[in-house]
């Protein structure tokens, strides 16, 4: 072999897996003659290094008490592993819960602050806290139904938060930022249930309409209170909750609806009464603006309201 | 290397049986790695047990994609004894002598035959003193390649280095003993 090109590092390494595989330092030097003056020393010392380390031995006693231990460890994850799956708090092996959670805990000091967080309103320095909070209640729902409750409650408190601001005497552009999100928070709820909303409330000659899935139109004058039985084009859409459902609940997403419709005509009823409970020393011009953004996320809510006995409708045609 | 990646994946999967079978097969390599480096003995042992339970508790992160299993297995035992190292010094600075009594380590058992336990015992003296002498790196490819017996590949993968650094490395390393033991590997060669 000729081992004129042969790199030294190469040749070392490759004597080396030779004796690996139990040949000689004089094989190895054979087939690299024109190193072998180089090499044949260090061949030497790497077979007394690992002569000299072989006859480092264990105790068998040792090495049986750690297979011992591996097996307590392996029990013991084991276990653990079994405790997580079973144990109430299964919900929370999801990490981004607990991070979520402890952030909320940790960051803003329990629930105490929390609490006294929910009465906050824009522009106020506990407001981040309820926004957070908000955040972490939609991470630990799961389902799109209570997803969508909540982004109706939301709403509802959005709207609360305006009525405040009016009384307060706040400034329009909060205001404006404020009755935006209850938009958001309707049309993310409606979205949730299935429906969609128009992109612009629209009403026409003081009606409110909404396209259910199957084409059909429904609507509603936007003077109506939707309270006590609600007739539409002569047919029934809904009964007071106090006097009992006239259409049944058919299945569990049936229920959901009816109780969306049920929260959409609160939220109505609420948002009408503050707007016309809007204090009189408001000076005239914030007081015809904010009697405007109550009166567009009115028109929303009758639309969500449509919309939600539409979807009923498309699920469970009436006979 | 087919077979200790089959009961790998299985003791990924929960197999006991196969992580022992692995435990079994690393065992010895790893407590010479560990006794080269903290004393054979029972600091040796406790390492070694320690590093097959790190093993176990972070099996569940290795991939075959990724550096091979011994080189994984030999950079946890690399870490935790740096560990330990930085530990001890942390807890007594009186006593911050070098951590690695290779002398201990490379000790002969007692049934070995007094013939051959002079010709090593020769050898594993000097070879101490020369370990300390020579830098980090060239310690650590020899405790990797000789005395833990890894392939080049395992190395390689175990100090994060490619394998033509390492083979330069095993080259300067032995090359660095030698000269350090000089007379006595002659003696070794002449005779």
């Amino acid at each position: 072999m000729n081992t004129s090109d042969v790199n030294v590092n190469d040749a070392l390494n490759h004597c080396l897996e030779l004796l690996d595989q139990g040949r000689t330092v004089d094989e190895c030097l054979a087939r690299y003659f024109a190193l072998a003056d180089e090499l044949a020393p260090l061949l030497h010392l790497a077979v007394q290094t690992r002569s000299a380390a072989e006859a480092v031995v264990p105790s068998p006693e040792a090495q049986r008490a750690g297979l011992g231990r591996i097996t307590d460890a392996w029990t013991a994850m084991e276990e653990r592993r079994l405790r997580r799956q079973r144990g109430p708090w299964r919900l929370l092996r999801r990490s981004w819960v607990l991070a979520a959670a402890a952030v909320l805990i940790l960051a803003f000091g329990g629930w105490s602050t929390t609490a006294a967080a929910s009465d906050s309103v824009p522009g106020e320095m506990l407001y981040p806290v309820k926004q957070t909070q908000e955040r972490v209640l939609l991470l630990v729902v799961f389902t799109d139904s209570r997803k969508a409750n909540l982004h109706a409650q939301f709403a509802e408190t959005r709207a609360k938060e305006c009525a405040k601001l009016a009384s307060k005497g706040g400034d329009i552009d909060t205001l404006n930022r404020t009755a935006e999100r209850i938009e958001i928070h309707t049309r993310t709820a409606v979205s949730l249930m299935g429906g969609e909303l128009p992109e612009r409330t629209v009403t026409t000659r003081g009606v409110v309409r909404v396209v259910g899935p199957s084409g059909k139109q429904y609507s509603l004058s936007s003077d109506t209170r939707i309270q006590g039985e609600i007739s539409v084009g002569g047919r029934q859409l809904w009964t007071d909750p106090e006097t009992g459902h006239r259409r049944p609940w058919y299945d569990e997403a049936s229920k959901q609806r009816f109780l969306m419709q049920k929260r959409f005509r609160e939220q109505f009823r609420h948002m009408r009464e503050m707007r016309e409970g809007l204090p009189v020393e408001l000076h005239p011009e914030h007081r015809r603006h904010f009697a405007a953004s109550f009166e567009r996320a009115e028109v929303l809510l009758q639309e969500a309201f449509l919309l939600m006995h539409a979807l009923e409708d498309a699920h469970h045609p009436p006979e | 290397m087919q077979d200790i990646e089959a009961l790998v994946r299985a003791a990924q999967e929960g197999n006991l049986s196969a992580f022992g079978q692995v435990y079994e097969a690393y065992y010895l390599r790893v407590y010479r790695y560990a006794a080269a480096r903290v004393g054979q003995g029972a600091e040796a042992e406790d390492v070694s047990q320690e590093v097959f339970l790190k093993a176990l508790n972070s099996l569940h992160r290795f991939k075959f994609t990724g550096p091979p299993f011994a080189a994984w297995l030999f950079r946890i035992a690399h870490n935790l004894i740096i560990d330990r190292a930085r530990h001890a010094r942390a807890a007594s600075t009186a006593t911050s002598g070098p951590p690695a009594p290779i002398d201990d380590a490379l000790s002969v058992p007692g049934d070995e035959n007094v013939e051959d336990q002079a010709l090593r015992s020769l050898d594993v003296d000097a070879l101490r003193e020369a370990l300390d002498k020579v830098t980090m790196l060239q310690r650590q490819v020899v405790e990797l390649r000789f005395i833990a017996g890894l392939s080049l590949a395992e190395t390689a993968h175990a100090m994060g280095r490619n394998e033509n650094a390492v083979k330069a490395l095993q080259h300067s390393a032995l090359g660095a003993l030698r000269r350090l033991l000089a007379p006595q590997a002659s003696a070794e060669v002449a005779s």
